[in-house]
């Protein structure tokens, strides 16, 4: 069975890798993305079953990215988890957002640890498909 | 040339201890997770612990050289102690100190100083901190802008008028240029990222970088060197050990 692909897009290459060990070793597969520009052409390549995005990434946010990922037809119930060191409560306003942009959670870098993350992911694949 | 206004110059500490604090949390964050994959991991553990080494010298080096833009704002000029300095023998050491944090960022660093130059007037400390300041940052940025295994980030030198021009210089669409780096010293200790068309974080090193040469009376400036973009200080030379 082939392993689900994660589309990673972190601006921090070295928080990207150790995210990006973590995971494999989980037994996912995960493409890297350093900015807005290279997680599109990214996902257009690797057809990922999940993102995980950081918010803060140069020239694009990661807000951006999102309004141009959920453009896409084949990527409009992918699941994507925030995985950001700007804290969820400057997102309040936001929070609707964030919902219409189909986020399925909120992970503040400072808290989440690998192990957070790589539940978070299992858990959002798994119900992900089971809606589908 | 683009200097810091006197207005800029008093809510200096405020400000930069803001973004300061802000950009600390990166290597803080990279050291937990690495630790963390470490016990989770085994076989990384080597590289883990090598990049933990590279993100607190980052951190211990942010907070060194902001302690002393602060120092310097509160020094007279006239009390700065300052010396003949090889600019060459600055640009070797600083290259080796920031290599470390270049290689973890998969970014390659080089020096770029050919030909004879004589000697600059200055004071050492404040110039080395200030380039390794500048080019600890940058390696941050042309390392997030990029997704391309390895990026060059060179050390440059060359001569400018009556004196010398030295500076960080890299391959990219995006530069630092003067409206940005304008923007972005008012944006200091306000914005998350102050140079967000170029740097997606890190950005308190070019500022720390800047006031610690604003205290030298020297100012960052946009500059090229060859077909790579960069930002560069401009330095005098001692014309009369020039003639020796």
């Amino acid at each position: 069975m082939a392993k689900p692909t994660i589309l990673l897009i972190e601006s921090n290459k070295i928080l990207a890798q150790t995210y990006q060990t973590a995971l494999e070793s989980a037994g996912y597969k995960v493409d890297l993305a350093a900015n807005a520009q290279a997680a599109i052409a990214g996902a257009d390549e690797g057809r990922p079953d999940l993102v995980i995005l950081e918010l803060e990434l140069a020239r694009h946010n990661g807000i951006e990215f999102l309004y141009e990922f959920r453009s896409y037809t084949d990527w409009q119930s992918v699941p994507v988890i925030i995985n950001s060191s700007i804290k969820p409560e400057k997102f309040l306003s936001s929070q609707k957002q964030l919902e219409l942009l189909g986020v399925s959670r909120y992970l503040y870098k400072l808290n989440a640890s690998l192990d957070t993350l790589v539940a978070a992911v299992a858990s959002e694949l798994e119900y992900a498909a089971i809606s589908h | 040339m683009v200097e810091i206004t006197d207005n800029q110059k008093q809510i200096l500490p405020q400000n930069l201890l803001a973004q300061v604090a802000e950009d600390l949390k990166t290597p803080l964050i990279q050291i937990t997770r690495l630790g963390e994959l470490a016990r989770r991991e085994p076989s990384a553990t080597v590289t883990s612990l090598d990049n933990i080494a590279s993100a607190s010298q980052s951190a211990v080096r942010l907070l060194d050289n902001y302690a002393l833009a602060l120092r310097l704002a509160d020094t007279e000029p006239g009390d700065l102690t300052v010396e003949l300095l090889s600019v060459r023998a600055i640009m070797a050491n600083i290259a080796h100190e920031v290599e470390p944090l270049a290689a973890s960022h998969g970014v390659k660093l080089e020096l770029v100083a050919t030909g004879k130059h004589a000697p600059v007037v200055a004071n050492r400390q404040a110039l080395a901190s200030a380039l390794s300041s500048l080019g600890r940052s940058l390696v941050e940025m042309i390392s997030a802008n990029n997704s391309a295994d390895q990026q060059v980030l060179q050390l440059g030198l060359k001569k400018f008028g009556a004196g010398l021009e030295i500076g960080w210089y890299w391959q990219s669409e995006v530069g630092v240029g003067t409206a940005t780096l304008r923007r972005g010293r008012a944006l200091v200790g306000k914005s998350r990222q102050p140079l967000a068309s170029a740097l997606s974080s890190a950005s308190s090193g070019v500022f720390v970088a800047d006031y610690i040469l604003d205290a030298l009376d020297y100012h960052l400036k946009p500059s090229r060197l060859a077909n790579l973009k960069g930002l560069a200080i401009r330095l005098k030379t001692s014309q009369q050990l020039a003639l020796i």
